[in-house]
């Protein structure tokens, strides 16, 4: 629940941004509750710009917003006390070590150096980071400075933290550690993250709620639940062999089916449940290997809404 | 790198107001600046520089004390010093009002404005760290994301001039005025000497005020550490070149020197002619020390303040600085 009552954490009403000639952010109206929010858009979508006006780094041009229950343009100082950030951008204070950046960063929210300094070696703990904490943040790895980025954001106890290209520039292992711990902020311990990514299987592993963006404007918004509900339908059948003889069977059927090229078949088989598809599958005496309902739903919703997009223009 | 999960826990304690976070940027600013092995050393020639001053002072105190050790060094000097440290004795004696401000007011003269040249050294050693290298590593968008706006980080950035220039021009003054009238030969120079001392936070406050929004302007001019440095040297310098040809020339190139400008500061608060006027009425050996000075053309303490074109010239490059700012230190 955000501050003040309000149900939303996030309210924006008619929220335009202008960058000279070009529109930024194009009418943007949106009440997002707490949670895990996805911020899903191609690159130049406005996920950025949208995240930047809210916390007041760029000037709205038209419209307004309330984060927390706050006024964006009037409260800056007290919403950015309650709101943790990471940047997509490298960006730190030069010349100092990694806990004294952290300490810092608490100071400049308000804390006192004693608890700031004890808040620091804790949420370094957090993010995983051991003794690399004692070099100089100009000296870390990609991996390091975004662990670091993430310890600055919740160092003061936010509550809500954006997070923008988290896990840019991280192997697959450092990846999945970030966003198991981006996770968990939410799961366990109640903060919001309002995640910006263009990565799906990013927001797919964290969030619960979706909203796209897409030139400036919101395309979709609603929970993942909700979303791969609409492509419950949907599956995909791994079978050892026979695959057009399927899907000829399924378009007989007045099915979407189409082979894939890594082998699978996708069917649009129309129904909630996968009996109609298992009864194809037994009459043809073809017993699948696997099948994966509802595979690949953001995915499909995203390009769609895209589409969607660039048909209305 | 294994995952070590201490947990995460809410901040419960209280946080503290804006001040403090404006306070913390110009405390870590100002220990940055200090860890320069060549800002220990002006800090260290100025703060000498004051003791030299309390030396001199304490001399001339002595004066007024019989069977001092100033008695005897007097005596040991040659016929023209003696006279004219004779006729300071007489006139300390005499008027110790208007002698003890007269001598404390020059004293405090040229101590303050010699010492505004270690504080522009020490100004050009930290423009790099005030906000060029900020701009370099973005860190503007940190500040920005956290719980101070520009205005505070312009504010902690000015404290860290500020504190620097305390440092190394006004706290020695004030602990030269202190510590020379704990050794006086009695409380009344406190009095005598106020004037001297009002003066001296008069024109080295403002001083401090032009100089730490001039260089925060300079240092956000670009985001090289050479570029800004180097940029405040040759202001510095080409701006004392205009002096000269100032005064042959057109007058008002006088004032594109921010040094020059700030002279005049010194010369409207201190008012040193009419003090000076008053002791070489009393002590002819000053006098006539004046008259030959004058023929080879006039001390710089006699000039009249040029204070209009002065305080033009600093409000222009006032503004400048802060166009510079607004521009230049955005969060993108």
């Amino acid at each position: 629940m955000a501050d003040g009552g309000n149900q939303f954490i996030i309210e924006a009403k008619n929220l335009c941004k202008r960058f000279g000639r070009q529109l930024a952010l194009n009418d943007v109206t949106l009440d997002v509750p707490p949670g895990a929010i996805g911020l899903l858009g191609p690159n130049g979508a406005g996920k950025s710009t949208f995240i930047k006006c809210l916390l007041q780094l760029q000037p709205i041009t038209t419209g307004g917003a309330r984060l927390l229950g706050r006024e964006v343009g009037r409260e800056g100082r007290e919403i950015r006390k309650l709101v943790g950030y990471t940047p997509e951008q490298d960006c730190h204070i030069p010349g100092m070590v990694g806990c004294e950046y952290v300490t810092y960063c608490a100071r400049l929210c308000g804390l006192p150096f004693q608890a700031a300094r004890q808040r620091a070696h804790e949420m370094l703990d957090f993010v995983g980071m051991g003794q690399e904490r004692y070099r100089k943040v100009d000296t870390y790895s990609t991996g390091m400075r975004q662990r670091l980025k993430l310890a600055q954001a919740i160092v003061h106890g936010p509550k809500i933290v954006f997070l923008d290209e988290p896990t840019n520039g991280l192997d697959p292992k450092g990846r999945a550690q970030i966003l198991e711990l981006i996770g968990r902020l939410w799961t366990e311990h109640g903060i919001s993250i309002v995640l910006s990514s263009h990565l799906l299987p990013d927001v797919d592993r964290v969030c619960d709620r979706i909203v796209v963006i897409g030139k400036g404007r919101v395309l979709v918004h609603d929970t993942l639940a909700n979303l791969k509900a609409r492509r419950v339908g949907a599956a995909e059948v791994i079978v050892p062999e026979r695959q057009h003889e399927l899907v000829e069977n399924c378009r007989q059927r007045g099915w979407e089916a189409e082979l894939m090229t890594n082998g699978h078949v996708k069917i649009d088989h129309q129904s909630d449940r996968l009996n109609p598809l298992l009864q194809v599958l037994d009459e043809m005496k073809l017993p699948p290997l696997e099948i994966i309902p509802a595979a690949n739903a953001l995915e499909e919703m995203f390009v769609q809404a895209l589409r969607t997009a660039d048909a209305a223009d | 790198m294994p995952l070590i999960d201490t947990g995460y826990h809410h901040y419960e304690g209280r946080y503290r107001g804006v001040w403090y976070r404006r306070a913390t940027i110009t405390s870590v600013g100002l220990r940055a600046c200090l860890v320069n092995p060549w800002m220990k050393r002006i800090l260290s020639a100025a703060w000498l520089g004051a003791l030299a001053l309390v030396t001199l002072l304490f001399f001339v105190g002595q004066l007024l004390v019989k069977d001092s050790i100033a008695f005897t060094l007097i005596e040991n000097l040659n016929p023209g010093l003696r006279a004219l440290f004779n006729g300071i004795m007489g006139w300390l004696v005499g008027n110790p009002e208007v002698s003890v401000h007269t001598v404390y007011n020059f004293a405090f003269y040229q101590f303050a404005t010699g010492a505004s040249f270690l504080g522009l050294i020490a100004i050009a050693i930290a423009i790099p760290h005030l906000i060029t290298t900020d701009l370099a590593s973005r860190a503007v968008l940190v500040y920005s994301s956290k719980a101070v706006n520009r205005f505070d980080y312009f504010l902690g950035k000015f404290g860290v001039v500020f504190s620097l220039l305390f440092l190394t021009w006004l706290g020695p003054i004030l602990a030269a005025w202190a510590l020379s009238n704990l050794l006086a030969p009695n409380w009344s120079f406190f009095i005598h000497s106020r004037h001297a001392l009002l003066n001296s936070i008069c024109y080295v406050g403002a001083s401090m005020v032009v100089l730490s929004v001039l260089a925060l302007g300079i240092s956000a001019t670009s985001t090289k550490e050479k570029t800004t440095g180097s940029t405040w040297i040759g202001l510095w310098l080409l701006g004392n070149a205009f002096i000269p040809l100032g005064q042959n020339t057109k007058p008002w190139l006088k004032h594109l020197s921010f040094s020059f400008d700030l002279n005049q500061l010194a010369l409207h608060f201190f008012q040193l002619r009419r003090d000076v006027d008053a002791a070489a009425e009393q002590i002819p050996i000053i006098g006539s020390m004046l008259e030959r000075a004058s023929r080879r053309g006039a001390p710089g303490f006699m000039n009249d303040a040029e204070l209009p074109g002065a305080l033009i010239a600093l409000a222009v490059m006032l503004l400048l600085a802060i166009v510079i700012l607004v521009k230049r230190v955005k969060p993108e």
